[in-house]
């Protein structure tokens, strides 16, 4: 086969298969949410399942719009035990400091 | 200086240095800045001390706070980094990366991005399990980029209808493409579900568990290729064969169409046959994702 033969072989194969994908996806538009998702999802590959998946703070992973604000990571995350102002009414108004913490 | 005969820029220049100073071994702020200064004299040029805190211990608060948040952000977003290169080697990249590249956004996501990079351009921090680590880092940050990055529409069947070899498309701004020396993905995977299942069992992880690098039995170094993208608001990651990766990346450079696919076979083994089937295939699939869609000029054009 000569080399333009083939690619123009090789580009019908890929706009077929590009309209027949896009045929699938315009179907799976019109089914049901959960079969359409079922389908989409088989050939999606293996999905990321990270540590945070079980706890609230997954819904910050990854984007984490959220960190540096409080309402991402939880309180046992990050500053776990080294909050030298902790349950002294916010070290960034008053100051407080831990009974001897500094000693 | 004082901060009464400073500007506003000013005090908030030397505030953040001071803040982003690392901290010392102990945790502590240190009493000397890079270049000399004594930090008890920085504070008392930036903070007034009150009756219980001295001006050091007031501005060290906010020197430690900064520290602690990164660290705990960073491990977040790469903990199979840190549980293959041990809790103690990840905090000293961590401290290492973030002194030359420290937070500069409005968001923490943003806080690895230079990461990947950094550690391949510093081999000795990750010991002997360097080219690993740099993968797995690849793979971590693939995934928060997948996960937030945008969503463009996919190419229509009135847009296809159009196309032809000279064609230029483009990739979802969420399709992250990695071609990787290890098969990390598969690490990744592996480690976060132990992860998971560690949370699970014992309720809350522990971040005392795992300080040591993570035993990996059965890890060789053998190319993967992987495609990390998101679909309805989860993140997948997909293994590709070579030349669909190769196919992939020359469209996302902008290349034509059947210049990307001859790209792509240029050094494959697979015959015409085969190639066509996998042609078709690979494009049915990635239209399915949703993955093609018009290049960026071209929707400008069309919003015009």
């Amino acid at each position: 086969m000569k080399k333009n033969q083939l690619n123009a072989m090789l580009l019908t194969a890929a706009l077929s298969g590009l309209m027949g994908g896009t045929a699938i996806a315009a179907h799976a538009a019109t089914q049901s949410p959960a079969q359409a998702n079922t389908a989409r999802l088989m050939k999606a590959g293996f999905r990321y399942d990270g540590t945070n998946a079980a706890t609230p703070k997954h819904s910050c992973k990854g984007q984490n719009s959220c960190k540096g604000q409080g309402g991402c990571k939880s309180s046992d995350n990050g500053c776990k035990g080294k909050n030298s102002c902790k349950g002294k009414g916010g070290c960034a108004t008053d100051g407080s400091k831990m009974p001897g913490h500094f000693a | 200086m004082s901060a009464g005969t400073m500007s506003l820029e000013q005090v908030q220049r030397a505030m953040a240095a001071a803040v982003m100073q690392p901290l010392t071994e102990d945790e502590q702020m240190r009493s000397t800045a890079a270049d000399g200064r004594s930090m008890a004299a920085i504070a008392e040029s930036l903070i007034a001390p009150n009756s219980r805190l001295s001006s050091f211990e007031r501005l060290e608060i906010y020197n430690r706070q900064y520290w602690f948040r990164v660290l705990g952000a960073l491990a977040e977003d790469f903990s199979a980094l840190r549980a293959v290169v041990g809790a103690r080697a990840f905090e000293a990249i961590s401290v290492a990366y973030l002194t030359e590249h420290p937070s500069r956004s409005f968001t923490l996501r943003n806080l690895g991005s230079k990461l990947p990079e950094w550690l391949a351009q510093h081999p000795q921090m990750a010991g002997r399990r360097h080219r690993l680590a740099v993968d797995i880092a690849r793979v971590e940050w693939a995934f928060v980029e997948a996960f937030d990055g945008a969503e463009h529409d996919p190419l229509t069947a009135e847009q296809i209808a159009t196309l032809d070899g000279g064609s230029r498309l483009a990739l979802q701004p969420h399709l992250r493409l990695l071609a990787l020396e290890y098969p990390a993905d598969e690490v990744v995977r592996g480690l976060h579900a132990g992860e998971k299942r560690q949370a699970s069992e014992a309720g809350i992880a522990s971040e005392e568990i795992e300080e040591a690098p993570a035993a990996l039995p059965g890890i060789r170094r053998r190319p993967a290729w992987v495609a990390a993208h998101r679909v309805e608001h989860a993140v997948y990651y997909k293994r590709l064969r070579r030349e669909e990766f190769v196919t992939l990346r020359c469209l996302s450079e902008g290349k034509p169409l059947a210049d990307a696919i001859a790209a792509g076979f240029a050094e494959s083994r697979l015959n015409e046959v085969q190639t066509a089937r996998c042609l078709r295939a690979w494009f049915a699939n990635w239209a399915e994702l949703g993955w093609l869609c018009a290049p960026e000029l071209e929707l400008l054009m069309e919003g015009m």
